[in-house]
């Protein structure tokens, strides 16, 4: 255990480093945010309720989606990050020595990626404030709503970890899957409601999608935000959000396995 | 003549190069159709719900993607160098090798690289303004059709002439990557919708600054017939190749201005 603390104040300590980096995460988020409001305002030039959802309602959804945004993704929007860790140290071999190490290899790159985590959260904290001022988002309802955002909050963190560490493991079998994440992370962002909430999606999309994980990393969470999902419904999603959790966790620790003994079978 | 035989040297050199890294081509192909294609299904979705984003149509608005998407594919086959890469050549000291050339040093600069994915970004293009043209039923004639390839090739010199004056800048500073992104910013998001949608200091901002908006924004209310009281002036519809000459030259002035700076520190 204080290994792995260890790893995540390492991880931590080296986001720090990179503070010369959060000014153009800065400008670069407010002029995304800019450009929302501009797009969302356009839209509801002609009408106040749209599907039941205000102006005021959507701006909310749509600045907090690229707020939880930058605090989920770990490894940059692309997750070029870990794909292309992975497909190095596998390229060169150095994955053996991660390997050897007496530590659980997906337990040691969570460690990693939490400590990031806690950086990030720490970065939107002020974003999240000047959102609040220039942009007029709103606090939820009530501490009960907020209590629940944070936990599908933390839910969708887990997704994401877990699928961006079952793509990363992809090299093992291609060696180059820097595409191959850029590619998830696309569907991701299209399929996810991270840019438009699925409600507005016709509903033969809607039907199929709800056989994906996709909807419980952002539409869930910001849903529950907004108060679009409500107390009980909230919870209920909240365990399906679980349950996908579980299925991933399970594939990715026997993708795991099969990758060891793919890097065994070839005297690695 | 020199020049343009040089030009084709130089990509064939480049596209040997890119040939070999195959597997990260055929990806970024699937990655750009699905981005563009999936990103204006987004759009389509929104406007089911809409019906316009202000006077806006989904058919329009598919028509200023694809616009900018020819240009912009030409501009990333031909010249990507210019995007980060001044900056780079000047820390890594590479930059000198350009200048002891007897060749214009931003020919040698521009030329130093292709990225062949501007296929596929044109190619999308192509199929977006076909949607277009079906959503919106457009007919092109002849007449057009030479416009549409003066606009493009305008878009591409605008869009060279921002990178360019914003990249000359790291002749005096060498850390311009907000600057750099900001820009990017500006052309890869905004320009995607109608910048009328914007404040006005934005369409100033887009018009008179960094003129991206006469990619595609000015030129669609010549092609679609937009009431002119959407433009600061009707004429501004019109103005796309003369936008793109200015810019150049006020680029290329810039940069010479860089040059001399460079070379007078000595280093």
């Amino acid at each position: 255990m204080r290994a792995y603390l260890e790893i995540c104040k390492k991880s931590f300590q080296e986001r720090m480093a990179y503070r010369g980096e959060l000014l153009i995460r800065f400008v670069g988020i407010f002029m995304s945010f800019y450009l929302l409001y501009m797009f969302w305002k356009a839209l509801y030039a002609n009408s106040t309720d749209v599907q039941g959802i205000s102006f005021h309602s959507m701006i909310t959804y749509t600045i907090m989606s690229a707020i939880m945004g930058g605090i989920i993704n770990i490894f940059g929007i692309l997750n070029v990050y870990l794909a292309y860790w992975m497909s190095s140290r596998v390229r060169t071999g150095e994955i053996v020595m991660d390997m050897m190490k007496p530590t659980d290899f997906q337990l040691y790159l969570f460690s990693h990626s939490f400590g990031r985590l806690l950086f990030n959260v720490i970065v939107s904290v002020p974003i999240f404030i000047l959102a609040i001022f220039i942009f007029k988002i709103y606090l939820p309802d009530s501490l009960g709503v907020l209590a629940l955002f944070a936990v599908s909050l933390s839910m969708s963190y887990l997704l994401t970890f877990l699928i961006d560490f079952m793509v990363s493991l992809v090299s093992f079998w291609t060696t180059q899957n820097q595409g191959v994440g850029g590619f998830t992370r696309l569907i991701i962002a299209l399929l996810s409601g991270s840019f438009i909430p699925l409600w507005f999606f016709p509903d033969w999309a809607r039907n199929v999608l709800s056989y994906f994980p996709f909807a419980s990393i952002y539409h869930v969470p910001l849903s529950i935000y907004i108060g679009k999902i409500k107390s009980i419904e909230g919870l209920y999603a909240i365990s399906l959000q679980i349950i996908w959790i579980g299925v991933l966790f399970a594939g990715s620790r026997l993708l795991w396995l099969k990758s060891r003994r793919k890097l065994m079978t070839h005297g690695g | 003549m020199f020049y343009i035989k040089l030009f084709f040297t130089f990509f064939k050199l480049n596209l040997k190069a890119q040939m070999e890294y195959r597997i990260n081509f055929i990806m970024s192909i699937f990655h750009i159709l699905i981005l563009q294609l999936g990103n204006l299904g987004l759009i389509w979705v929104v406007l089911d719900s809409f019906q316009a984003l202000r006077e806006w149509t989904f058919g329009e608005i598919a028509f200023l993607v694809g616009l900018r998407l020819l240009s912009h594919g030409l501009f990333t086959l031909f010249l990507p160098e210019i995007y980060w890469g001044l900056s780079n050549y000047i820390v890594r000291g590479e930059f000198d090798r350009f200048l002891l050339k007897p060749v214009n040093p931003l020919f040698l600069l521009i030329t130093n690289g292709i990225i062949l994915s501007g296929i596929t970004d044109f190619s999308s293009g192509i199929v977006i303004l076909w949607i277009a043209t079906k959503s919106l039923g457009l007919n092109w004639t002849f007449i057009n059709l030479l416009i549409l390839l003066v606009v493009v090739f305008s878009g591409l010199l605008i869009e060279l002439s921002a990178y360019l004056a914003t990249s000359s800048v790291a002749f005096w500073v060498t850390n311009l990557q907000t600057l750099n992104f900001i820009t990017f910013q500006f052309h890869e998001q905004y320009i995607l919708y109608p910048v009328s949608i914007y404040g006005k200091p934005i369409q100033y901002f887009l018009t008179f600054i960094i003129p991206f908006a006469f990619i595609n924004f000015y030129p669609s209310a010549y092609f679609l017939n937009k009431p002119s009281n959407l433009l600061f002036h009707p004429y501004f519809a019109y103005l796309t190749p003369i936008v793109a000459l200015i810019s150049f030259g006020v680029a290329y002035f810039i940069w010479k201005r860089g040059i001399l700076a460079y070379q007078s520190t000595g280093s």
